[in-house]
């Protein structure tokens, strides 16, 4: 067919740049451009996850990332030296592989039988109270301060670091997870989750249980928002409080919008634009009026694009309504019920 | 769809044009970036800090060995993250050569980091005072012309005890580096002296309501050592005068700063006030020739800004100074990776207004600190008055460097002496 | 117990428990101490009252999860500085922040979130876009300084209470103010046509239409009035405490917990979830200074995951 084939050069050639790219390109576009938007679109791409497929808009997936990054400062290489256990690097990301997907998974229990709004506000307060969390405790989280001079790790006497190295780990690491996410809403697992999504009361009569389904979705981009941590942590090479404030979580929240898609590249074109936004809103607009800026786009998005953000949104709130009960369904206008793969 | 790409190619095509067009204009200028916190709680400071800046260039007409000094000031909120994406900002986007600033000590541990992994550029520290900035694992290529938190307090400690006869204190003191280096400069001396202090009350940067802390407050004390920066300050000052005011207070560097001065209007705050010793690098009426020139200039540069400098301005004054001293020693050449640059900048003595500048080992500088009060002067305005200085104040304030050492970092329970 | 619940209240007693071990100062035992903190509590309670009842009756009439709430009591307190700054009259200077925050309100719902009726979680995410833009333009205007509104002399000071001691007057009459404004509002909701129509909206919004009653502008009526409380709890907190960027969601966060705990569109709720949240605040902060900040996040962490719909949430 035409449009496949079409969509297979596409691939292609976005393949071959993206491969090629660094080699040719100033250092600023191949890390604060390139490698930075594959960090914020893992993160985002966790949140896609949850939310598009899963009908679950969390915003603790930044806080996910952030205890991930946290326990990786802690056990790894940095300049404080008297706080924390350094291990051999293999052990570090392990560590902060299993303490960020264990955290998202206790954040799956606690909110699993939230609802929309409800499952925004108390992945809030978990996000923000993790914030005050990291301020206030001096033995583990380094307090105001956190931690600084954290060095990505040296492989084969590469030091990841180095934009080129750098950008073909954050790449690597974005299409394997995108290409997991990709292949995981085709698993039984990830029909079950659009069924839970899509009418959960339903789902419980047939015999699955919804909790777990969510519990799981939840450990699983957990895992996908950790791996997205240690590479901010390595990106920025420092950690503290506000890393993970409610701006920060928000910030993951926007690229998810922009992205206005409910397929997982969203994710990853929502973090590119919020970043060429970003670096380059000062041609147009004064530097500091970068929020305005970007929440004029978000409110024009949520606005006025019929489909994108808005379909995502709408079709996750009429799934949460599905909950509820057939007496406190309202009519909504025009909302697409299918999400296009 | 197309509307979003459209925007992106648009946003792509604009940008490689103004870029290509910039880059043709850099050759003759040099470029400094300047770190200054511009909102959160700190905000006086960081304002006051750019006027410490601004002075310092009039002085030279913002040119050094023909080159145009040009400005690019990216604003922090305190938090080191800020401190970070603001200088990987200025060197990334603004391309600038040297950065000057942070303002606040935590933004001052980060950016050392931040230097290591940037040593192309040269780092001047603004006024932020964590002391491990420059003797615990320092960066090559950060120096800092001001004295450290720890050093700002030399003296007050022991004229709380000896002079002042306070034997039992507690402290409320902002909780993060500064804070705590501040106070470990005065319980310092004012332990060593054989005072106590019962109690340590910690708050975080941007707290708006003391009432709790305030009810905290133990009640059998003789003073309380108060060490809050910026807007927590006038937030104290003005609910401890409502709450009734239990004991006077000894004020840390920042607490009775001109930046906090100068908003204490109400007539039931000043009075209160009015009293309050405190050690800072920076005093309002010394009658010292060379200090009242730099009293005179900032005054005359800034007939909105506070009555007098504060420490901010100051230390932001010398660190500037010291970069366009060493500027002009290299004849602005910054080549070679700075390397001829950086030498004379470990080298240059810096004239001060309060006296000559020299950096140590760890490109830390030393520093005159001021015994003050604050008294009310004839024009209704409050001041730091000047009741003693002590020269020559090191990092290691006069102690054997290892001896210095083992008290330890500062930190939330350095030097209890309860 | 379900396993969330479980989470939840393990992650509650490790916390509280970590900081009585890191708690090197005691407890305070005496009676005035713990005096002092509840009237702190009920002087917070008083504020936080205030600006959650608009918070609340919007979310339970509109359905709406205005998280602009805070960037409307931020505006109200910045315009009550400057009319303050005019004219030094306090009472005009309210006035004044809460009618600019009323009208932000009346704003953010004819302009934005009556286009996307019943879409509650479109509408949430537009008012987030909101509160970035109104933040944003507040710093471009009034700048990183912090503010005070000057409270008049007559407030200012301290009046001696029996067992507490010295007590600033400002805060005691922030409890008389939210008491003056609690029952005003309950003879609005219940005396007037307004009220009625507006609790009936609550319970069943589909049935007030049906009624032929105006919706469209009693929606707009609650907007202003969850505008106006917002503004006026501005001005007040403006006095007490400052006003900085931040505040707004210091506030809103706050605001979200009181109604969470006490249900929406309840005033009644809202009072009580006013007092809870202000007493787990200021005696957290008392008690366990380290960790006290977090409590009020737990408290809406374990209320949710107890009940998902809040403590007395009925209908979604």
């Amino acid at each position: 067919m035409k449009d496949s084939e079409n969509r297979y050069w596409i691939w292609s050639l976005a393949g071959v740049f993206l491969l090629v790219f660094p080699l040719y390109a100033p250092a600023f576009w191949v890390t604060q451009i390139a490698s930075q938007s594959f960090i914020l679109g893992t993160i985002g791409l966790s949140l896609v996850l949850l939310a598009g497929y899963g009908g679950m808009v969390s915003m603790a997936q930044l806080a996910v990332a952030g205890v991930a990054g946290y326990f990786a400062a802690y056990f790894g290489v940095h300049s404080g030296a008297s706080l924390g256990h350094p291990l051999p690097w293999g052990l570090t990301v392990l560590v902060g592989l299993a303490a960020g997907t264990t955290f998202a998974t206790l954040v799956g229990l606690t909110a699993v039988r939230c609802q929309g709004i409800y499952m925004i506000m108390i992945t809030l307060a978990i996000a923000v109270g993790l914030f005050y969390l990291a301020r206030q405790n001096l033995g583990f989280f380094n307090a105001y301060n956190g931690f600084h001079g954290v060095k990505a790790p040296v492989l084969l006497d590469t030091d990841l670091r180095q934009p080129i190295p750098f950008y073909y780990l954050c790449l690597g690491c974005a299409v394997a997870l995108y290409a997991l996410v990709v292949h995981l809403v085709r698993t039984p697992f990830g029909l079950a989750l659009a069924g839970v999504r899509d009418d959960a009361r339903r789902m419980r009569t047939l015999g699955f249980d919804v909790g777990q389904i969510r519990v799981l979705a939840f450990l699983i981009a957990g895992f996908i928002a950790s791996v997205g941590g240690l590479l901010r942590l390595w990106y920025a090479g420092s950690i503290s409080p506000g890393s993970i404030n409610v701006g920060a979580s928000i910030t993951i929240l926007i690229i998810v919008i922009l992205g206005g898609m409910a397929k997982p590249i969203g994710a990853f074109a929502g973090a590119l634009l919020f970043v060429l936004i970003q670096n380059f809103a000062i041609d147009f607009i004064d530097r500091e009026r970068f929020n305005t800026m970007i929440g004029i786009i978000l409110l024009s998005i949520i606005l006025f694009l019929p489909n994108g953000a808005v379909g995502l949104v709408e079709s996750i709130a009429k799934r949460f309504r599905a909950e509820a009960g057939p007496s406190d369904r309202r009519s909504e206008t025009g909302a697409a019920t299918e999400l296009r793969r | 769809m197309k509307a979003r790409r459209f925007v992106l190619s648009a946003i792509f095509g604009t940008t490689l044009g103004l870029a290509a067009a910039a880059s043709a204009v850099q050759a003759q200028e040099l470029r400094v970036g300047v770190l200054a916190t511009l909102e959160g709680s700190l905000t006086q400071l960081g304002q006051e800090a750019l006027r410490g800046t601004r002075l310092a260039l009039s002085e030279v007409k913002e040119t050094v060995a023909g080159r145009k000094i040009t400005l690019f000031i990216a604003p922090t909120n305190a938090t080191p993250d800020s401190a970070i994406n603001g200088a990987r900002r200025l060197i990334e986007q603004d391309k600038v050569e040297l950065i000057i600033g942070p303002v606040s000590g935590s933004e001052g541990l980060a950016l050392v980091q931040f230097a290591k992994s940037n040593p192309a550029v040269t780092f001047v520290n603004g006024t932020a005072a964590a002391p491990e900035a420059t003797y615990r694992d320092p960066a090559s290529n950060f120096y800092r012309f001001n004295a450290d938190g720890v050093m700002w307090q030399a003296g007050l400690g022991t004229y709380a005890h000896n002079d002042l006869k306070y034997r039992r204190v507690a402290s409320l003191v902002n909780d993060y580096s500064f804070g705590w280096a501040q106070m470990k400069g005065f319980s310092m001396e004012f332990c060593r002296a054989g005072g106590r202090i019962v109690d340590r009350l910690w708050t975080p940067l941007g707290t708006t309501d003391f009432s709790s802390l305030i009810a905290r407050i133990p009640k059998n004390i003789d003073a309380l050592y108060v060490m809050l920066v910026g807007a927590d300050a006038t937030n104290f000052i003005t609910q401890y005068v409502q709450a009734g005011a239990p004991v006077p207070l000894i004020a840390g560097t920042n607490t009775v700063d001109q930046t906090v001065l100068a908003t204490l209007t109400r007539k039931q705050l000043r009075d209160f006030i009015v009293g309050t010793p405190s050690a800072s690098p920076v005093v309002d009426n010394w009658n010292d020739p060379r200090y009242q020139q730099f009293v005179t200039a900032y005054r005359k540069a800034n007939p909105d800004g506070l009555p007098a400098p504060a420490s901010a301005a100051f230390g932001y004054y010398v660190n500037t100074k010291a970069v366009l001293s060493a500027l002009a020693e290299v004849k602005g050449d910054l080549s070679g990776n700075q390397q001829k640059f950086r030498a004379a900048l470990a080298k240059v003595v810096v004239e001060g207004p309060a006296g000559q500048i020299r950096l140590d080992e760890n490109r830390q500088g030393d520093a005159t600190i001021f015994l003050t009060t604050v008294k009310a002067g004839g024009d209704g305005k409050l001041y730091n008055s000047f009741v003693k200085a002590t020269s020559g104040v090191t990092q290691t304030m006069g102690m054997d460097r290892s001896a210095f050492m083992k008290l330890g970092v500062p930190g939330r329970e350095t030097l209890q002496c309860p | 117990m379900e396993a969330s619940q479980k989470v939840s209240l393990i992650t509650f007693l490790v916390g509280s428990g970590v900081d009585r071990v890191n708690q090197k100062t005691s407890a305070r035992v005496d009676l005035k101490f713990f005096f002092t903190v509840a009237l702190n509590s009920l002087t917070l309670a008083a504020l936080y009252f205030i600006v959650a009842a608009g918070f609340t009756l919007v979310f339970g009439l509109m359905r709406v999860l205005n998280l602009a709430h805070g960037a409307i009591y931020l505006l109200g307190a910045y315009v009550g500085f400057e009319v303050m700054q005019a004219t030094e009259e306090w009472l005009v200077a309210a006035a004044g922040g809460a009618i600019a925050a009323a009208l932000f309100g009346i704003f953010i719902h004819v302009a934005i979130l009556s286009w996307m009726p019943g879409q509650e979680l479109r509408q949430t995410l537009a008012t987030v876009a909101v509160s970035l833009i109104a933040a944003d333009l507040m710093i471009a205007v009034w700048g990183g300084l912090s503010y005070q509104i000057e409270v008049p002399d007559l407030l200012f000071g301290s009046v001696p209470i029996p067992r507490i001691g010295k007590y600033p007057i400002f805060r005691l009459t922030l409890i008389g103010l939210a008491v003056a404004i609690g029952l005003l509002l309950w003879l609005l909701l219940n005396r007037t046509r307004l009220g009625m129509m507006i609790r009936a909206g609550v319970d069943d919004r589909e049935m007030l239409a049906a009624m032929g009653k105006n919706v469209p502008l009693v929606f707009v009526a609650v907007a202003g009035l969850g505008g106006l409380l917002a503004g006026l709890g501005g001005v007040v907190g403006g006095s007490a405490l400052a006003i900085a960027p931040g505040e707004d969601a210091r506030v809103l966060l706050s605001s979200l917990v009181v109604v969470i705990v006490g249900g929406m569109g309840s005033v009644v709720g809202a009072a009580m979830g006013a007092i809870l949240v202000g007493f787990a605040e200021q005696f957290g902060l008392a008690y366990t200074p380290t960790y006290g900040v977090v409590y009020t996040f737990l408290i809406m962490v374990m209320v949710l995951s107890l009940r998902p719909r809040g403590l007395f949430g009925a209908g979604a």
